[in-house]
């Protein structure tokens, strides 16, 4: 495309003064039209409905379409209005030759044929009636979408002009007439913000150098069109155009080099755009204009937004739409159909981003914070396949990473909810809560080293990973997403409070380099030159979306994974490759992902959750079937087998179905034996639904050969889907196929393996025991046995040793050991030394692995980190302080009486064998309530009795206190003493306790 | 079997499920016992209700075979308050801390080794001491932890007024307790404790109260209240000994039991077919007695 001339070919003054009357006559029009004094005329259904023209499209945009649109209502095949919309550069094309007089468009709209002409992307059609030269297209001769713009600085357009041209004008609404006059760089102001605005004002806001914005004097004097003006988004919805046009708003935003006084950059940016249009502050001269930087000045197109609501007319329910400048790349960014042929404005380079530790003052971050932070760290870092790390956050990854222990595993969405909670309490108190605002976090951990930063960066991928069309944002609207998972408002340039963009950079960057320096990891970042520059971190990391995520444990069980296995990725790529060809489940972004650049990153993400996955299978309709696994385990030398059922979150702790009775906690309920008489539950399969608790089902596909394996959490012999290599095994069979799978197994054994049968095996199955697969087979499994097939991908099988918490850590010196099967001779490295695998598969470590330390293991391209800790007690709530007391009584009625004459409690134990007692004082008495003679009185403790100042009120507690002390005195009490108290003294004791009561009796009746 | 080792490593975990805590017993005993199933199950047992009476572990009664870690706790008794049993988790940095304290209050801590136990420790200094001690180690103190622990307690007649009523099931396998000889026995017997044994999954144990109604308990507490109510006598304390019996068959409640055992400093023994705890304090041998309806006067 050829560029455009700076400046237009020259328009004579005389076309000016042509162009001057049509716009007084175009205002005196508008006048006369106008029904409302104030604010937009009301539109048309034609003009409101989108793609009824231009002005509609804009009013769409404006007034609440932008909503309608992010919430996926565009009518199929309508073109964006994005503000990509070379409309906007007509607009300013048409700026050059203006008139300062923004008060007349108040309340105006375009043309329907002007914006028509102005959606095709070009002035031609106007610009061919007016000009004397033709317009500066594309060499082709096609229109140009975004002609080269001059730069906002550049003067009036001069050179001839034509009484058609006027006649154009005329013809043409007033909005649109009006914008031709506007001045480079102006904001037009509906009539209705007359009184409270400038009446015009320039491109940029000006943001100059300030103590309070927290901008160097270099920052400072960066383009004016850097800074932000305030787009203001009110509600809800915030569609990606708002977010591409904040993005690139920010993308240039100086950023504070550490901690400095005030409010953030975008902040500052948009308290200075207030605080100048209330003032309504001149226009800077030509010249200024002129001497500042192109870059700044070629920025600038129009854009409908609404108005910012501190400059809404009062009682005015809906806010005026206003056009207003945007910068260039907002409008190319702004949608899939923006041309990307158009200049982009320079943006700072990834290099200059500061991304050393931060060492200026902060507040720490909150303990469950730091937790949430090291555990998830742990979890990325350790999980990190081939010196590549990927924060591939979803709920089910969290589950697995804030997890403890696999027997305690979190839901996916309890530890969502408890991973939110603490970034948004840590982002409350650490970068809303300071001047530092996301810089605080730009440090390690100063406990366990681990950047601070891990959390909230996770939390920025958890809402990328949310992004898809929902019912209340579209599917790329990002900031609004961050904003809801940090519980914070959008601020005036459509990002979350106190949300910078180039610290948030900082972050990504300060992460790599740690992850690089410390963990020798590369950590997934986006190209330079990315689309939407700051969203596209943490879109790196999630390549696939919630909508594939959901879809990948379907994936695992047609690949025949385990829950929490670890598959090596040249494997999981092939399986994916092959389930996303045959099913074609994966949305086209998934798929698109998986054959592009990202497929790393796919995969990567997909490792993450197969680790993360919990073996269960949600079907369509909601209902989760996980599968019940079969276990060998040998009692008295004999087979034995259970069933074994995973309980899931939300299943009931007792599993009732039938005659079936199940009970187990988190994780996995008891092991049900099999007997002799369940070998249909194997050949016919099942499907338990649990009685009271819908949806809650277990199941078992039926089967012919079950291959039994060591498993990571169980002894014995637990069920597979493909024979492992290398790995003492067993298969379970059915006595009719057996014939098959027998010479099956001695081809892929080399050997014939061991039957056994009887036992308690139920009837008709046998065991195949001693199965060790060396080879494949010439002509593959036995037909109708897929489970047979030999596992391709290399498996590192833990076995024993003390495991702490879900992930790859052991307790030290008690190591597991590490059964290693389908290495095909690979070479087997530990911290990079090489180390044997005997003839069983078990790693000879000698002793190393008993150390404490983080030890990585690699098998041919599969790597495998393991952590060998010192154990550390796990914080548990304090048990809770009561001051109930408890005394032991026997049969009868007793009254409990405390020192003060108020402390009363009154017992009746009717059982032969006594009982427990409780009150809330401390006993002093236990007085059996008799009235016989010679009442059991039983001290408790010597404490005295409590002197009361003045008189006692008679209330009916003392009255009861004192009566029972009476009445047991008047009738010569049995009275027995304390532990370590000898009678004399209980009686001493007594006696002031009889005194006090007498004494509060007499007060009473005195008073009486 | 390292009994530390097994403590710190539940006290890591915090919590968890049978099948964890078997695993950890498996992968402590070691040799040939890892083979061993039946032996290694009654190691298991024998862990799982030795750190529940010293109070370390808590394990769930519902049925669904949970453990807990208790919060380590310096616990004293009245009636030795210049002594204190750690009692809870612990993990080795607990422990350094706990002797750095003790040594800088002047206490001293006395540790005794026990077969596939923890270690039991104890620390001795003046009350102050002690307090001073828990606080600077970061764990609980406690200068009267049988009443403590009492306050938690649910009388048996308590538990009785709330049990829920169930029917008693059919096909399953039933034993009757014997309130005279003290001993399970197939023999049906009236209005006695009776243990249904399903064929897959745990048991229970009914108890009729009464011609209409029979309720459902645990089992230990079943056989403390069928005493209470038949007015029979199953625990016998010695105050002069100061040695509380239980029939070996009719083992102390959970919560009892571990209370005897903080008190006595040791765990039940077994002589002429019952458990001894001795020494157990008249007080603390009081409240226990009072909760399972055993008081006599």
């Amino acid at each position: 495309m050829r560029p455009r001339p700076r400046t237009q070919s020259t328009i004579p003054g005389w076309a000016l003064v042509l162009v001057a009357a049509a716009t007084a006559i175009g205002l005196l029009k508008s006048l006369l039209r106008r029904r409302q004094p104030f604010g937009p005329a009301p539109m048309t259904p034609e003009e409101a409905a989108p793609g009824g023209s231009h002005a509609g499209a804009l009013s769409f945009f404006a007034d609440g379409g932008r909503d309608a649109l992010e919430a996926g209502t565009r009518p199929s095949g309508e073109k964006p209005p994005t503000p990509g919309d070379t409309t906007h550069n007509a607009s300013k094309d048409k700026t050059q030759s203006s008139a300062p007089a923004s008060s007349v468009l108040s309340g105006s709209r375009i043309h329907d044929e002007s914006c028509q002409h102005l959606q095709q992307g070009s002035l031609a059609p106007i610009l061919q009636a007016t000009l004397s030269e033709p317009p500066r297209g594309r060499d082709d001769g096609s229109e140009s979408k975004h002609p080269e713009l001059p730069p906002l600085h550049a003067e009036p357009h001069g050179g001839p002009a034509t009484a058609e041209f006027a006649q154009n004008l005329l013809a043409a609404h007033e909005p649109a007439e009006a914008e031709t006059r506007a001045p480079a760089g102006v904001f037009l102001v509906p009539a209705s913000e007359g009184a409270s605005l400038p009446a015009w004002r320039p491109a940029a806001p000006a943001v100059g150098p300030s103590a309070s914005d927290g901008l160097s004097p270099h920052d400072a004097a960066a383009p004016a069109s850097d800074a932000a003006p305030e787009p203001s988004r009110s509600g809800p919805a915030h569609g990606a155009a708002a977010e591409a046009e904040a993005e690139c708003w920010t993308a240039d935003v100086p950023s504070p080099a550490g901690v400095q006084g005030g409010a953030p950059a975008g902040e500052g940016a948009v308290m200075q755009f207030r605080a100048e249009a209330a003032g309504s502050a001149p226009p800077p001269r030509a010249e200024e204009r002129a001497a500042r930087p192109e870059t700044s000045a070629s920025a600038g197109t129009l854009f409908s937004e609404r108005a910012p609501s501190a400059f809404a007319p009062v009682g005015s329910a809906r806010p005026a739409k206003r056009p207003v400048l945007c910068p260039r790349e907002t409008v190319r960014s702004a949608g899939p159909n923006a041309d990307n042929n158009s200049p982009r404005r320079p943006k700072r380079p990834a290099s200059m981003i500061d991304a050393s530790e931060y060492t200026g003052p902060g507040v720490p971050p909150p303990a469950d914070y730091i937790e949430c932070n090291r555990l998830l760290s742990v979890h990325l870092f350790d999980g990190a396949p081939a010196g590549r790390l990927h924060l591939p956050v979803s709920p089910r990854l969290l589950a697995t990473a804030l997890s403890e222990s696999p027997s305690s595993r979190l839901s996916p969405p309890a530890a969502e909810e408890r991973f939110v909670g603490a970034v948004r309490l840590a982002y409350r108190e650490c970068v809303l809560g300071g001047p530092w605002r996301l810089n605080s976090l730009r440090r390690p951990d100063p406990e366990v080293g681990v950047p601070l930063c891990v959390g909230v960066l996770a939390l920025s991928v958890l809402a990328a990973h949310k992004m898809h069309t929902g019912e209340t944002f579209s599917s790329s609207a990002y900031y609004a997403r961050l904003a809801g998972l940090l519980d914070v408002p959008l601020n005036g340039s459509g990002l979350p409070e106190g949300f910078v963009g180039t610290e948030f950079e900082a972050l990504w960057r300060f992460l790599a380099r740690w992850a690089s320096e410390s963990a020798d990891l590369t950590l997934a970042l986006p190209e330079a030159d990315a689309h939407r520059r700051y969203v596209a971190y943490p879109l790196e990391h999630v390549p696939l979306r919630q909508l594939d995520l959901e879809k990948l444990p379907a994936f695992f069980e047609w690949a025949g994974y385990r829950a929490g296995e670890s598959v090596a990725v040249a494997a999981l790529g092939h399986d994916l490759d092959q389930w996303s060809r045959s099913r074609a489940a994966l949305s086209e972004a998934g798929r698109e992902a998986l054959r592009d650049g990202r497929r790393p990153a796919v995969l990567a993400q997909a490792a993450a959750e197969i680790r993360a996955w919990d073996g269960t299978v949600a079907e369509s309709a909601g209902v989760r079937q996980p599968q019940v696994e079969i276990v060998l385990s040998m009692a008295m030398r004999r087979p034995q087998l259970h069933l074994l059922a995973p309980c899931r979150e939300g299943y009931p702790p007792v599993f009732r179905a039938g005659e079936i009775e199940i009970s187990g906690g988190p994780g996995w309920y008891d092991p049900l034996e099999l007997g002799p008489g369940d070998g249909h539950l194997l050949l016919d399969g099942f499907e338990w639904a649990a009685e009271g608790a819908p949806g809650c089902l277990l199941r078992r596909p039926r089967a012919l050969a079950v291959v039994l394996a060591p498993s990571e959490e169980h002894s014995g012999f637990v069920s597979r889907r493909h024979l492992p290599k290398e790995m003492l095994c067993a298969v379970l069979c059915h006595e009719p196929t057996a014939g098959r799978v027998a010479p099956y197994l001695a081809e892929v054994c080399g050997a014939a393996p061991k039957i056994m049968r009887g036992g308690s095996l139920p009837d008709g199955w046998l065991v195949f025991a001693g199965v060790r697969a060396r080879r494949a087979a010439a002509g593959g499994a036995p037909e109708g046995l897929p489970s047979l097939e030999l596992a391709s991908q290399v498996t590192v099988s833990p076995q024993g040793g003390l495991r702490l918490g879900s992930g790859w850590t052991w307790m030290e010196g008690h190591p597991p050991r590490l059964l290693v099967a389908g290495h095909d001779g690979a070479a087997v490295l530990l911290n990079g030394v090489p180390v044997c695998i005997d003839g069983d598969g078990w790693l000879q470590d000698g002793g190393e692995l008993a150390r404490a330390g983080t030890w990585t293991l690699k098998v041919g391209a599969m790597e495998r980190r393991l952590e060998i800790a010192r154990p550390v007690m796990r914080p548990s709530p304090p048990p809770a302080a009561s001051a109930t007391r408890t005394v032991a009584l026997g049969q009868g009625a007793w009254h409990l009486l405390g020192a003060a004459p108020f402390q009363v409690a009154q017992a009746d134990v009717a059982g032969r064998g006594g009982s427990l007692a409780r009150c809330d004082f401390e006993p002093v008495w236990a007085v059996a309530a008799s009235a016989r003679r010679g009442p059991k009185v039983m001290q408790l403790s010597a404490l005295p009795p409590k002197d009361i100042p003045g008189r006692l009120r008679q209330s009916p507690a003392a009255q009861r206190w004192v009566a029972a002390l009476y009445e047991a005195s008047v009738r010569r009490p049995n009275l027995q003493p304390a532990l370590g108290v000898d009678l004399a003294a209980a009686e001493a004791v007594w006696g002031r306790y009889v005194e006090a009561a007498k004494r509060i009796k007499r007060q009473w009746r005195a008073r009486r | 079997m390292n009994g530390n080792d097994f403590i710190h490593w539940l006290s890591a975990l915090g919590e968890g499920g049978w099948d964890a805590f078997r695993q950890g017993v498996r992968e402590l005993a070691g040799g040939a016992i890892q083979e061993n199933e039946a032996e290694l199950l009654r190691l298991a047992a024998t862990a799982r209700f030795r750190l529940s009476e010293e109070g370390s572990v808590e394990f769930s009664k519902d049925g669904r075979k949970r453990w807990r870690v208790l919060p380590p706790v310096l616990a004293s008794l009245p009636e030795d308050p210049g002594s204190a049993a750690l009692c809870g988790g612990r993990c080795p940095g607990l422990l350094m801390r706990l002797r750095s304290a003790a040594e800088a209050c002047r206490c001293r801590v006395e540790t005794k080794p026990r077969e596939a136990l923890p270690d039991r420790v104890g620390v001795a200094g003046a009350p102050e001491a002690l307090d001073a001690v828990a606080a600077a180690a970061g764990i609980g103190r406690s200068r009267n932890f049988a009443g403590e622990m009492a306050g938690g307690f649910v009388p048996v007649d308590a538990l009785l007024a709330r049990a829920p009523a169930a029917e008693p099931m059919t096909g399953w396998r039933r034993r009757w307790f014997d309130l005279a000889s003290r001993r399970w026995t197939d023999r049906e017997l009236p209005r006695a404790v009776c243990e249904y044994t399903p064929q897959h999954g745990p048991g229970v144990v009914l108890l009729p109260v009464s011609r209409r109604r029979t309720v459902k308990l645990p089992r230990r507490e079943a056989l403390y209240a069928a005493a209470s109510l038949a007015g029979a006598s199953l625990l016998s304390y010695d105050a002069a000994s100061e040695t509380l019996r239980a029939p070996m068959h009719a083992p102390l409640p959970e919560g009892c039991a571990r209370l005897a055992c903080i008190s006595s400093g040791s765990f039940g023994q077994v002589e002429d077919g019952c458990v001894c705890y001795r020494p157990v304090p008249l007080r603390v041998a009081g409240l226990i007695l009072a909760c399972l309806g055993q008081s006599r006067g």
